[in-house]
């Protein structure tokens, strides 16, 4: 694995990745579900705000655990694994209802070992 | 869902002058989670972050009436925490945020401001801000803030979209706003609860699905016209609250609700603990002379050993 293959393994090298090949749309979320389920996705789409204005095209498929999404770039040349060229998919969240009421809150329990995050005010 | 299971893993990274953090207790799923999670925090930005003036809300400050999907979630959800909170917490406070200097990022607030101009005017509230769908109407100048609630909506939203897309377990911390999703670890989520670093220390286990936040008037803090101010306002004085907490903590089934409560206790003083108490929920009040009072299930405080 070369340097820039150990950058496609985190997600800002892949933003990095996008960026720098033009790919500067919107990664789609069933598109990295599908890369962690071993299914297949893809994902089209344009590149808006503050990217750079380059049609974008990201396609994804995953064959294990864990596996990133294929990027292709605007002019079709492949970036990362290969390119499935299924339908578009656009993120998809979840309309997020406000809760009907406060419900009693969680039973909470000492803490004990390390921790694994910190609240703190900000 | 990932096919093995192979022991937990955290990230954190810098954002929006505090610190993201997302721990999985799968490993495998760690590089598909933080792909979903930083992808939303960015939609978030766009739509939220009053700094920047090409996001959504700027425009919206701009004339604009037409909400995209995750801005009408953020407003919709600070409208419900300013009708839960009786308007303690409310949406509206972005022109008294700005006429108080925090105006920018608060790493670039300027220490020293200009004095501020005493000026007799009718504030704003969240009642006369009208969602309908996808539009959004308000009377004129009105200056929307939602950093109160969007962090903590943005916390349960990503938390639930990376144990939906990878069956993981999962925590996402953005700075003092905690959620988890899926299973937890065994013996439950290890939050450490420490605001200022002299601050007396304690550590919780949350149960899967539970959510923790923390309110301070000690952190965020910047001077302005000779005075400390905090980024906490009462709305209907459009000040900072009085400072009689340093730190509220309160754990919820949603870190939205968490939010909305601990940020109300700031502005309520001495009246918070009593209305916690009939709400239910477990939390954490340290006072200015470093005197905890706990309500609920919180437990007794321990010791804590900080996140690796």
């Amino acid at each position: 694995m070369d340097q820039r293959d150990r950058d496609l393994t985190t997600a800002q090298g892949l933003r990095r990745a996008l960026v720098a090949t033009g790919v500067a749309g919107s990664l789609g979320f069933a598109a990295l579900a599908a890369a962690s389920t071993g299914t297949t996705g893809s994902i089209s789409g344009a590149a808006a705000g503050r990217g750079s204005g380059v049609p974008a095209r990201v396609g994804a498929t995953g064959s294990g655990a864990g596996l990133l999404p294929r990027l292709t770039g605007d002019d079709g040349r492949q970036e990362h694994g290969d390119d499935d060229g299924s339908p578009a998919r656009p993120l998809r969240v979840r309309h997020q209802r406000p809760p009907a009421a406060v419900l009693p809150g969680p039973g909470l329990l000492p803490g004990s070992g390390p921790a694994q995050a910190t609240t703190s005010g900000s | 869902m990932t096919g093995t299971t192979t022991g937990p893993a955290s990230r954190e990274w810098p954002l929006w002058s505090t610190f993201a953090r997302l721990v999985v207790t799968d490993e495998a799923a760690m590089t598909s989670a933080l792909a979903v999670v930083e992808e939303y925090l960015r939609r978030v930005d766009d739509a939220a972050n009053r700094f920047c003036p090409d996001s959504e809300i700027s425009r919206l400050h701009a004339g604009g009436t037409e909400l995209g999907p995750v801005l009408r979630d953020l407003l919709e959800q600070a409208l419900w925490a300013a009708e839960f909170t009786d308007g303690d917490v409310d949406p509206t406070v972005g022109g008294s945020l700005e006429r108080l200097g925090y105006d920018r990022d608060i790493e670039l607030v300027l220490d020293e401001g200009a004095p501020v101009r005493a000026v007799v005017h009718v504030l704003p509230r969240w009642g006369s801000v009208i969602l309908r769908g996808s539009r959004m109407w308000c009377p004129a100048g009105v200056r929307l803030d939602l950093g109160a609630t969007a962090k903590a909506v943005a916390a349960d939203q990503a938390a639930a979209l990376v144990a939906e897309s990878t069956g993981s377990g999962v925590l996402v911390g953005l700075g003092g706003d905690i959620a988890t999703a899926g299973p937890a670890p065994e013996g439950g989520w290890q939050v450490r609860v420490q605001d200022a670093p002299d601050d007396p220390p304690t550590q919780v286990a949350l149960p899967e699905g539970a959510a923790i936040a923390t309110s301070s008037t000690v952190s965020r803090t910047w001077r302005h016209g000779g005075r400390r101010l905090h980024h906490i306002l009462d709305p209907r004085t459009g000040e900072p609250a009085p400072t009689f907490w340093r730190s509220v903590t309160v754990a919820a089934p949603t870190c939205l609700q968490a939010n909305a409560v601990s940020t109300a206790c700031i502005v309520r003083g001495d009246r918070a603990v009593d209305w916690v108490e009939r709400l239910r929920l477990p939390a954490r009040f340290l006072r200015y002379d470093g005197h905890v009072l706990t309500t609920g299930t919180w437990p007794s405080d321990e010791p804590a050993e900080a996140p690796r």
